[in-house]
Parts: structure tokens; sequence; C-alpha cells
């Protein structure tokens, strides 16, 4: 009988603080928000999680969320492809801008939204008199989830591009190839799975967004409330075991979010296994 | 196809990569560009296929001026060191890659496109793996590939950038007998870089010896071995006379 060898030592101890440290940081606090749901009972649970106005944060924030990623989707990929292809005046300003989102305090970039849409503010004073309300309107939590999302999409895409070289684009070219043809074929499927994590990225962070999005939401029941903002809401009124069931409710659908997400990227990449 | 090559120049910046070279090559010729790295013999095969522009010159196929032509309007076959073949596709689908993207008024229907596929993987004597992909192949295999993908869109040139430089010896005595074979039985007008002199007189018609971006001397194998060449040449083929 032969032990399975490994030319890298250390793989069980690597592995066993590998488990210790998951299960202390991530597995402990879901099974103390699993427990602290339970505690509250089914009924409580079910009554909490379908209330009519949690529900109607469901559509806003997971409804939402994913437009914001499909637009972080879009444009993410263009910014990406600029920084990656591009050499310009100004690019690394660019690019530092690209990562403010994820540096900046949330609130911050809220009071700042807010300060730019609000009707009476540059930008809301003049779409005001075009009848385009920002501010406290589905569209204002739009722009803030898309805000905070962005440079997930950027930075998850850029590395992929830049690694790409160039001489499938020209092999294309030669074998008849329009430019079009050439992305559309070529560039763009080894991409797809970077952009995905990157747009599944985007959706996640957008989710759980809470403090850039409650200025300019402006919070209208049924409207522009979101899912985290309920479960603030619960704990300002001591219902623990409510706000728990909602956020058991969210880490459930994030992890079918992240499963869905897993299964598209590998599908995505299927053409790198090696037989 | 004849290609007429006529005081071509192109420059990097500052630094002149070809510099006035002027050059017939005859329909069914293969003719090898030899010289040592950084002498702009790839410079000079990436113009004619038009994936680089000339500062000035012309270049004519079959007459036609094409100076101006971008590579997907020129259509010439190439193959990369790198291979360069279409990691997320299928072997099939590598080959079948120009066809597919051919106009609609010429694209062939996906019977034919199959039949021409798998006959050139018989040429290529790789049948039974057209739905590999490209990393479940050696180099070897994958050059092969990248030969049979330029050949799919029935070139009227073929052009060779080191085909054979990535790969192992063994597999480049082989692949070059394979390609002298080819070319024999096809006559399709190739040109080939290479800064291998064996490989290059083995397989040539013509070598075009290059430095500095200008072309040294041009001749048949026996010609250029002779020692008739300057300086750079007999020093560059190590010719003792």
């Amino acid at each position: 009988m032969s032990k399975k060898r490994h030319i890298l030592p250390g793989f069980h101890l690597s592995l066993g603080w590998t488990v210790t440290w998951l299960s202390l940081i991530v597995l402990l606090p879901v099974i103390a928000l699993a427990g602290k749901t339970a505690s509250g009972g089914w009924e409580h649970f079910w009554e909490t999680v379908t209330d009519p106005e949690v529900v109607a944060t469901y559509r806003v924030t997971f409804g939402i969320s994913l437009i914001a990623a499909i637009i972080n989707g879009v444009f993410g990929f263009l910014a990406a492809w600029i920084f990656a292809r591009y050499e310009f005046p100004g690019r690394r300003l660019l690019e530092a801008a690209t990562d403010l989102p994820f540096a900046l305090p949330t609130a911050v970039a809220g009071i700042a939204l807010t300060a730019l849409y609000s009707p009476n503010e540059w930008i809301g004073k003049y779409l005001e008199p075009l009848g385009i309300k920002i501010a406290f309107t589905p569209a204002g939590v739009l722009i803030a989830m898309t805000f905070i999302g962005f440079p997930f999409v950027v930075r998850a895409v850029q590395p992929v591009i830049t690694e790409l070289s160039s001489d499938v684009e020209e092999a294309a070219a030669c074998l008849g190839a329009s430019r079009w043809q050439t992305l559309r074929h070529v560039v763009l499927p080894p991409l797809l799975p970077a952009l995905l994590a990157g747009i599944i990225m985007s959706y996640g962070r957008a989710v759980g967004e809470y403090g850039s999005i409650v200025f300019i939401s402006g919070n209208i029941p049924f409207r522009t409330e979101i899912t985290p903002l309920m479960i603030v809401t619960k704990l300002e009124q001591y219902d623990y075991t409510g706000a728990a069931a909602i956020g058991f409710t969210m880490l459930a659908a994030s992890l079918v979010i992240v499963v869905i997400g897993n299964k598209l990227q590998s599908w995505g990449n299927r053409f790198r296994k090696s037989a | 196809m004849s290609i007429e090559i006529t005081s071509l120049t192109k420059n990097f910046g500052a630094f002149p990569a070809v510099k006035d070279v002027s050059l017939h090559i005859k329909t069914g010729e293969m003719v090898a560009f030899l010289g040592p790295s950084g002498s702009g013999k790839t410079t000079l095969l990436r113009i004619i296929a038009g994936l680089e522009f000339a500062n000035h010159g012309e270049i004519f196929f079959d007459g036609e001026n094409v100076t101006m032509k971008s590579a997907n309007e020129r259509k010439a076959g190439f193959v990369f060191q790198s291979y360069a073949l279409f990691n997320h596709m299928t072997i099939f689908e590598n080959i079948a890659f120009g066809l597919r993207v051919a106009r609609r008024s010429k694209r062939l229907t996906n019977e034919k496109i199959r039949e021409r596929v798998l006959s050139l993987l018989e040429t290529i004597q790789l049948s039974g793996l057209e739905n590999r992909f490209p990393v479940q192949l050696s180099g070897g295999q994958r050059q092969r590939v990248a030969f049979a993908r330029a050949l799919a869109v029935e070139p009227r040139v073929l052009l060779l950038d080191e085909p054979f430089g990535a790969l192992d010896a063994k597999v480049r005595r082989e692949l070059r007998a394979w390609l002298t074979e080819f070319h024999n039985k096809t006559h399709l007008t190739s040109l080939f870089v290479t800064h291998d002199q064996d490989e290059a007189f083995d397989v040539a018609d013509r070598v075009v010896i290059i430095d500095k971006g200008t072309i040294q001397q041009i001749g048949t194998p026996e010609e250029v071995r002779s020692g008739g060449g300057n300086a750079f040449v007999r020093d560059f083929l190590a010719i003792d006379i």
C-alpha cells in the first residue's frame, strides 16, 4: 500500500489550516445566522420573508442589481479593453479612478451621488425640467449599484485581455475574417469566463450594497426600498430573528447566484481542460 | 501566384526594419528568407501578408497592386511560429474558420465545409482528432492543424514564419519532409522565414539571404552555398574559402 505522495510538502498542514480558517471566518457566522433564524420558528420566518413590503425589496435588490451588473459588463469590458490595449495620456489616472469605488466608503459615495442627482443639485436640476427624476427613484438605485460594481468587471477582464496574444487576431484576418468577425469569434469567447466572473462579482456587490443606496433611493416602501434596509429596519425595531430571517434568505439567494456563476464559468472555460 | 515587391521600406520609429527591398517570386516557387534574428525577414513576410504596412514601396500579387489592401482582403495563408490556433475552438472549427467567415455569397454549405475539413485532416495525418481542442495536441500536431487551417481557404500563397521554430529536432525533420512533399505535389507559391540554413537549403528552390533589412544575396541553394556572396553571407553561412 503506498500513500499518495505530493511533490510540495505541507499539504495536510495547509489544508488543515485552510479548513479551520474557512470554518472560523465563513462557516461559523453562517451557522450562527441559521441558528438565529431557526430560533424564531418557522411561522415567524415565513411571515417575515413573505411580508409584501419585504418581497417588494427583493425585486429592487435582485432585479436592479442584475441590470446594474449587465450595464457594468458592457462598459467595464470597454474600459478594460481600452486600458489593456491602448496607451494614452491620462490612462493611469483613469485606471486609478476606476478603482475608486473599491476604496471609497460607501456612505461617501451615497452622499456624493445624492448631491449630484437631487432635484436642485448639479445634474438633477437639468434633468428635472425634462421630467427625468433620478434621486428617490429606482433609477437612482440603479446608478448607485452601477457605481459600486463597476471596478469588479474591469479588474476581472483587464488581465485576461492583456494576456491575449495578438497573433490569433492576425491569423483570423489572414483567413479573411473582418474586424467584427474576429472580435465576435476569436477575441470574445476566451474572455467570456472572466467577463462572467466580473459580472457576478459586480452583481453580488450590488445585492449586498447598503451605504451608497439608502441616501439616493429615499427608501420609499414598495418602490426604492432595498432588502438590506429591511434588515437594518428590523434590527432597529429589536426584531433580531426577523432580521436574521431576511438575512438568511439573502444568503440562500447569494449561494444560488454563486453556484450558477461557477457553472457558467466552468462552461466558458471548457476548452482549457486537457485530457 | 507570382509576387512582385518593389523598393519596399519599413521603419519602426527611427529603426529601419526593411530597407529598399525589391524581389520577384515566380508562381509555384518555394523561397526561403534566411537571416539572423532581427534582420527584418519576418517583417518582410508580414508586410507581404498585410499584417504590417510599408512606408514606401509596392507589392503586386499576380500583377495586381495589393499595397493598400488589408490582410483579410489579401488572404495569404499565414502560418505562425506560435501556431496561433483558436484555443476555444475544436480542431474541426479551427480548420473550418476561414470557410465559415467567408462572405455569404461565397460561403460553402456545411456539408462541403465538413468534407473539406475532413480531407485536410487526412492530408495532415490527424484524422479522428477533429473534436479535440488545441491544448490536447502536441506541438507538431498543432502546427499541422495551423497548416490545414491556412490551406482550407485555398490561398494563392503560403507564408510561413519560422513554422518549425518551436518544435523539437525530430518533429522538425518530419514536418520539413512533409512540407517538401506537399509543395512538390501542389506547387503552391510559398515563402518561408527561417534562421536555420539547413532548413532553408533543404526545402527551398531559392534562398534570399537578408541582413539589416536588405537583401544580401538571392540564389538557388547551390549558388548560395558555393560561396559567391559577400563577406556577410560567407561569415553567416560559415563558408571557408
